[in-house]
């Protein structure tokens, strides 16, 4: 009974940190976690990306030559990702954010083994969409008719092995070690991340990791065939490895305090902050091992990479891909990390930083150069797949703009991430949440970083490094004010158009999220349905959130202004006509939309001339606008308002119809700045979208 | 209320040492705790007072030596001593994403205990310490005090045998510290055992029955508040302090 009472006590406290513990979108002055949907949107949105991930590793392993091994190799990358959050929470890291669900308190209360077995599988709770995803793509693409209960089961039992796996190598970590000394060893918590990472998207895209060891009947189970018998056996290694788990538990220290290192004076090195950032960078656990362990994870990878194509075609494509993977995921996974690591530094350190005279620009710049360095080192194995031009020297032309726009965006992307982690994590943070992988603004940033490296030609790169740039001026922008808010509660906190941006992060993740969903539904509704679907849903939540932001400064109605939104549109509309018959055969990538039926047509001429122009104006004139002159008019420069939102606009738009969606943009800011009213921009938004929907018919 | 050993003892250690690396942080403490005392455990910084509380409780494992609490062993069976100890921390820590009395509710499920009739028996020192009006606040926003008074609430609502308090008045206004001081003294009336750490000396000689003096993890004095200024042979007019300077420079 009383063991029943403890485990309903932890299952509410699990419940209460995932609906409480989350980003505080709007307002942010008062210390208090929220009570709102945030949290619960921003956890949707993190397991709806984590879910994206298994998805899209699911939808290509079928094509491979032997999925049942590709299977293989991608269950147990989906483990390793799944066995990084118990080993980075059970090392004891007193200088790393821990979980919203880790606490002192719990070390003086009697908790049972099996609350504190659910308090483990609870904290990596929002991977379990991983092998979920996983588990239903594959049987829905390979055995569709097979009951859907065992790959539930399958992905249940795998993330529950899983989790206690890496739960109980951490306890041995810590029993073999010490607690204090397997602190020092934290770091390692990130490389089942990443190899499992890896695993997953080398195992989806080639055949080069082979027939695996243990054999393939985890991949035939997760591609539907005899699912039972794997489920079986995971389940009996999920309740040995809770035996396991216990047993190491109890044998455990609870806690131990960090003896200080004998150190020297940071100031002996240079009293700059840039040299106290490296020194301090240098001690921390696993400080001076990470990046030349990463720097040569990442070069045996890129190089076995440029190796294989000199013998196998892989293709420039093919062998850039998989080489920006493994950057990609070294520094993204990296970054973030030290970035986090630097930023609760801070904040724990906050009553010592806030009375020395340090400019908070100082504050920040030396994390982001400290990171730049790292990153620069990490993502150097990169420039290796210029070897692949010994064989095939045509390829240089298509690797040197690729390589120095990644190489660029490494650059940016440190900045952006130590601004991000000040603003989620450390002193800047309203809510501090215990680390930014999943947050909205980590969201904003890695989606043009990861664009960079993905670009299908260079017009693309560059506008995915020139969001890439803009996210991270205004992430500094926030992060500053952020400082000034910590001296003074009064001001404001961040800035509004950062908070706008958050929200715009959230209705493309929301976007992701429901088109991932509604794929479930394939061969129901058609992939555009699908797609009109997730942009309506996302476009009410959207319409929403900037509905209550709203409520003190709403644009004015005013019909009259109907005839202008006319004649706007059509100079915009015939804009478009000229670039569509001049320009567009340069564009990259375009793509078309696939109609079919009248009730197609309908839905998609009501999503693009009913919804698409309200929900979008809303956002864009509406809020961002407004947000943009307020920061522009301290210097009289309210005019460059229409202009940078029209920019971000287009940015938000695919990369083909970017000029013609620049040019409504601006002519739909310019009268918003004008006239104070949105009714305009709208009329001149449904005829654009109208004729583009006549020039695609 | 207080399960007596056969010996009377509520705690002993025998011989407790913990090294940290090359630090012996507690160095073969022997200790006996009876029923309704009040134990101050005295010691300049670093001298392993904290690291004695953690270790009764259970939160750390001897280097040597073993202890028990009411019968139990301190190592092996934490768990059941956690149920009947009642520990408040130097620093506390709490989920932020609680309230006070979610908080309070969490602790006394886990405990067993009815959270209803706990909040009811609380009440009066809820109104006491003046935390009422707080306690439906999310603990991210407490201060320093506040959350003091929390963990004091959490440590003392399981009506505990003992209770281990590692500087509970630190960080709270004197107001608030003479009322603790008072309801320690009604829970030791009572029969509990209190050991407490304090650098307020002045507290100490006013509040504890008996004190214990460490000095860098040994066990300096051992006795009543007056018998600490006999073996630092010092005057009745001499204060606890000067005792405590004496013997600890000893």
């Amino acid at each position: 009974m009383h063991t029943w009472q403890q485990l309903r006590a932890v299952a509410v406290l699990v419940l209460r940190s995932l609906h409480r513990v989350g980003p505080r979108v709007r307002g942010g002055r008062k210390a208090e976690p929220t009570r709102g949907v945030s949290a619960v949107l921003m956890r949707l949105l993190f397991a709806g990306l984590i879910y994206n991930f298994g998805f899209t590793s699911g939808m290509r392993i079928p094509l491979q030559a032997e999925p049942s091994w590709s299977a293989t190799w991608a269950a147990l990358g989906a483990g390793c990702c799944l066995m990084t959050v118990p080993l980075s929470l059970e090392l004891p890291s007193p200088r790393v954010p821990t979980s919203a669900l880790k606490s002192h308190l719990l070390e003086a209360l009697p908790l049972s083994q099996l609350s504190k077995l659910l308090l483990v599988l609870a904290q990596g709770l929002l991977l379990l969409p991983l092998p979920l995803a996983l588990a239903l793509t594959l049987h829905s693409k390979m055995t569709p008719t097979a009951p859907l209960l065992g790959a539930v089961a399958l992905a249940l039992v795998l993330f529950s092995s899983f989790v206690l796996a890496g739960a109980c190598l951490a306890k041995a970590l810590k029993l073999v070690l010490s607690a204090y000394r397997a602190s020092r060893l934290s770091w390692l918590a990130s490389l089942p991340m990443i190899a499992g990472m890896l695993l997953l998207q080398v195992a989806a895209s080639t055949q080069v990791l082979g027939r695996p060891v243990m054999g393939d009947s985890l991949g035939r189970a997760l591609a539907g065939q005899q699912p039972w018998p794997v489920v079986a056996v995971l389940g009996a290694l999920t309740l040995g490895l809770g035996a396991a788990f216990v047993w190491l538990e109890r044998g455990q220290e609870l806690s131990e305090p960090v003896p200080p290192d004998p150190t020297a004076s940071a100031l002996g090195e240079g009293a700059d902050m840039r040299a106290i950032e490296r020194v301090i960078t240098r001690r921390e656990p696993g400080g001076s091992f990470q990046v030349p362990f990463a720097t040569l994870f990442s070069t045996a990878f890129v190089g076995a990479m440029v190796w294989t194509q000199r013998t196998s075609e892989l293709g420039l494509s093919a062998l850039w891909s998989l080489a920006a993977v493994i950057t990609l995921q070294m520094v993204a996974t990296l970054g973030m990390q030290r970035a986090t690591r630097a930023a609760t530094r801070d904040m724990l350190a906050r009553p010592l930083l806030g009375a020395l005279p340090i400019a908070p620009r100082d504050t920040l710049e030396s994390k982001a150069a400290m990171l730049r360095r790292s990153l620069f080192t990490v993502s150097a194995p990169l420039c290796l797949v210029f070897g692949a031009t010994v064989a095939h020297p045509s390829w240089l032309g298509g690797l040197a703009w690729r390589a120095g726009a990644a190489l660029l965006a490494v650059g940016i992307y440190a900045s952006a991430a130590t601004y991000v982690a000040f603003l989620t994590t450390g002193l800047g943070s309203s809510t501090p949440r215990g680390g930014v992988f999943g947050s909205l603004e980590s969201f904003l940033v890695v989606v043009p970083f990861a664009g960079v490296f993905f670009a299908p030609g260079p017009g693309s790169a560059l506008l995915s490094l020139g969001t890439l740039a803009a996210v991270t001026y205004e992430a500094r922008r926030a992060a500053l004010r952020s400082i000034d808010w910590l001296d003074d509660p009064e001001r404001e906190h961040s800035t509004e158009v950062w908070k706008a941006l958050v929200v715009f992060g959230g209705f493309q993740g929301a976007q992701l999220l429901t088109q991932q969903l509604a794929s479930l539904f394939r061969g129901v509704v058609s992939p555009t349905v699908q797609m009109l679907s997730a942009y309506l849903v996302a476009g009410l939540a959207l319409w929403i959130t900037t509905q209550r932001g709203q409520e003190s400064s709403a644009p004015r109605h005013r019909a009259a202004l109907a005839p202008l939104g006319i004649a706007a549109g059509a100079l915009s509309a015939g804009f478009a006509w000229v670039y569509v018959r001049l320009a567009a055969p340069l564009a990259e990538g375009a793509g078309r939309m696939e109609v079919s039926g009248t009730g197609e047509a309908v839905l998609l001429a009501l999503v693009a001339v009913g919804v698409a122009p309200i929900v979008e104006e809303r956002f864009f004139r509406g809020w961002l606008q407004p947000a943009l002159e307020s920061s522009l008019a301290e210097h009289r420069r309210t005019y460059l308002a229409p202009l940078l939102t029209g920019l971000a606009f287009a940015a938000a738009h695919p990369a083909y119809s970017f000029a013609p969606v620049l040019v409504l943009g601006i002519i739909n800011g310019f009268l918003m700045l004008r006239f104070r009213s949105l009714s305009a921009c709208v009329v001149a938004h449904v005829v654009q979208n109208a004729f583009a929907l006549y020039l695609a018919r | 209320m207080v399960a007596l050993m056969a010996d009377g003892w509520v705690l002993e250690a025998e011989g407790l040492a913990k090294q940290f690396g090359t630090k012996l942080a507690v160095d073969g403490l022997s200790l006996r705790f009876g029923r309704g005392e009040i134990v101050g455990l005295l010691g300049p910084n670093g001298a392993g007072k904290t690291t004695t509380l953690k270790l009764l409780l259970g939160m750390l494992r001897p280097t040597r030596g073993s202890a028990s609490v009411l019968g139990l062993d301190c190592t092996s069976e934490a768990t059941a001593i956690k149920t009947r100890v009642g520990y408040s921390p130097d620093e506390p820590s709490f989920y932020d994403f609680l309230t006070g009395r979610e908080t309070l509710e969490f602790v006394t499920n886990v405990r067993g205990g009815k959270p209803a009739q706990v909040l009811a028996a609380l009440a009066p020192v809820i109104e006491a310490l003046d935390l009422a009006p707080d306690l439906d606040r999310f603990v991210a926003g407490y201060s320093l005090g506040m959350k003091k008074k929390l963990a004091l609430l959490v440590a003392m609502a399981h009506t505990p045998d003992l209770l281990l308090l590692d500087e509970p008045t630190n960080g709270l206004d004197p107001p608030s510290a003479v009322k603790i001081r008072r309801r320690l003294q009604e829970l030791a009336a009572a029969g509990a055992t209190i050991v407490l750490s304090t650098h307020l000396l002045d507290m100490a000689d006013k509040l504890c029955t008996r004190v214990v003096l460490m000095d860098h993890g040994r066990l300096v004095f051992d006795g009543a508040p007056g018998a600490a200024r006999q073996a630092a042979e010092l005057g009745p007019e001499a204060t606890l302090e000067d005792a405590f300077l004496k013997l600890v420079a000893a």
